[in-house]
Order: structure tokens, then C-alpha cells, then sequence
């Protein structure tokens, strides 16, 4: 008898959590449905902004790389000053930049697709495209914030070279 | 004699319209083939000059009162203290314009709540 009643027990939450995950879809989805045109609107705008950023930001990078990073490379090897740490930076930035520039592209692509998405149609789909876009999105964060470290890690190292000379 | 003219005439009006056929179908693929890799190459995204990507007024009037920032470290010459000094002095200006930028891309800009389709645990928004 009382294993029974735990079967049972188990059984109804099981039932129950179920229940709870298709109610909160559904909810999800009726949301979805019936915000979509602003979603839409508030996805092209966020799209806007994006490219505004990539091309502010992609411009400061280059100026970064090709007029401090590399000339004071070229400039210590010519002096026949050795300085790994300077090398190894500038190669992580070339790398991350490049990283940054790709997966911006792959991004956008998947945002814009999101926009085009008929979301009153499919929201299920929809919402898990915009999860997949989430993750790209979080990819370009990662990739801005390595840039600013080795930015950051750059200054350091060359006032610790000023402090040798 | 007529009949060999105005065979003639029918030939060259014949190449006539094949010719500009052929044209405008040279013509509709290579535009094609360039519209495809100025997408697929990403170049789309960084075309701010498309419909809807324009540059809104206060950026364009940001970037004609903005400086012209021509600092460069020559990859030629000696490294002393003061070229270094220099070096830093105009790195921390471009290090400030980069991270002016807060948290660009973040996460809130595509969240539930962000988006309005944030359910509670109720299932109410």
C-alpha cells in the first residue's frame, strides 16, 4: 500500500511539473504571438545599433594593431631589444580581432534571419532561433572583453619596457 | 535580290535582339554573383549607407567636429623613454575611446524582459 502511494506520488509530480513547462510555453508563445511586430521593430533597431558599434569599434582595433602595436614590434626588433610578451600580445589581438570581425558576421546573419522570422506563425521556432542568436551575441561579448584586456595588458607592458630604459 | 536583302535585314535584327538578350543576361548574372558575395562576405553589415542603416544626424555631425588623430609610431629609429612617453600619451586617448563603449553587445538587449516575453512563474508577464 505505501508503495503505492509513492508510485502514485511520484507519478503526479512528474505529471504536474510537465503540466507546468507546456503552460509556461504556451504563455511564452501567446506572448510572442501577439507582441511580434514589436519584437520585430525593437530586433531591426538592436541590429542598427549593432552595425554602429562593429564599425566604431573595428576602426579603433585596427588603429590599435597597425599604428601602436606592430610599428613598436618592428621598432624593438630593429633595436634588437627582445621583448616576448609584446610579440605574444600583439598575435592574441591580430587573433581576437579576427575572431570579432567573423563572428559579427555570423551574428548578423542570424539576426537578420530572426527579424524576417514570421513570429505570429511559428513563435516556437522563433524563440529558439533567438536563443541560438543569444548565444552568438554573448560570443561577441567575449570577444570585445578580450580585446579591451589585451588593450589594457598592452599599456602595462610598455610602462614596464619605459621603466627599463 | 530583294528577297536575299531583306533576308539580310532579317538576320541583323535577329542578331540584334539576341545580342542585347545576351547582354542584359550578362548583365543580371554578374550583378548577382557580386550582390552574393557582398553579402555572404559580411560587407553588408558594415554597409551603414543601406536603407534603414543610415547614420543618424548627431553621429554625422560628431564625426565633422571630431580631431584628426594621425598619431603613428614609426617602425624606424631608436627607442628612448620620450618616444615611449609619446607612444602612451596618445595609447590612453584611443584606450579611453574604446572603453567609452560599456558593455557593447550585452546580454539585456536580447532577454525575455528586454523583449516582453518574460513569463513569471505564474505565467503571467
Amino acid at each position: 500500500m505505501r508503495k503505492k502511494l509513492i508510485i502514485i506520488a511520484v507519478l503526479a509530480l512528474t505529471l504536474l511539473s510537465f503540466t507546468n513547462v507546456w503552460a509556461f510555453s504556451e504563455t511564452q508563445g501567446a506572448l510572442i504571438k501577439s507582441r511580434c511586430d514589436v519584437i520585430r521593430e525593437d530586433l531591426k533597431t538592436l541590429q542598427k545599433n549593432d552595425s554602429r558599434v562593429r564599425v566604431y569599434l573595428g576602426a579603433l582595433y585596427e588603429r590599435v594593431l597597425t599604428k601602436y602595436m606592430v610599428p613598436l614590434n618592428v621598432r624593438l626588433v630593429e633595436n634588437n631589444i627582445n621583448n616576448v610578451e609584446l610579440i605574444e600580445n600583439q598575435n592574441s589581438f591580430a587573433e581576437t580581432r579576427i575572431a570579432f570581425v567573423d563572428d559579427f558576421v555570423n551574428y548578423q546573419k542570424s539576426l537578420e534571419e530572426l527579424t524576417l522570422m514570421d513570429c505570429k506563425k511559428e513563435p516556437e521556432i522563433f524563440y529558439q532561433e533567438l536563443i541560438d542568436v543569444r548565444k552568438k551575441r554573448e560570443k561577441m561579448a567575449k570577444n570585445v572583453a578580450k580585446l579591451s584586456e589585451l588593450i589594457a595588458k598592452q599599456k602595462e607592458l610598455v610602462m614596464k619596457l619605459r621603466e627599463t630604459l | 535580290m530583294d528577297s536575299d536583302a531583306e533576308k539580310k535585314s532579317t538576320n541583323g535584327a535577329r542578331n540584334l535582339f539576341i545580342m542585347s538578350l545576351v547582354a542584359i543576361l550578362i548583365a543580371l548574372s554578374t550583378t548577382g554573383v557580386s550582390l552574393a558575395i557582398y553579402h555572404n562576405s559580411g560587407d553588408i553589415y558594415l554597409d551603414r549607407s543601406r536603407p534603414g542603416f543610415l547614420p543618424d544626424e548627431d553621429e554625422i555631425e560628431d564625426d565633422a567636429n571630431k580631431q584628426k588623430f594621425d598619431y603613428e609610431l614609426e617602425k624606424n629609429g631608436e627607442i628612448t623613454a620620450e618616444i615611449l612617453d609619446e607612444y602612451l600619451n596618445n595609447y590612453v586617448v584611443e584606450e579611453e575611446k574604446v572603453q567609452a563603449y560599456r558593455e557593447p553587445f550585452d546580454s539585456k538587449a536580447l532577454s525575455d524582459a528586454k523583449l516582453g516575453i518574460e513569463v513569471s512563474e505564474e505565467g503571467q508577464q
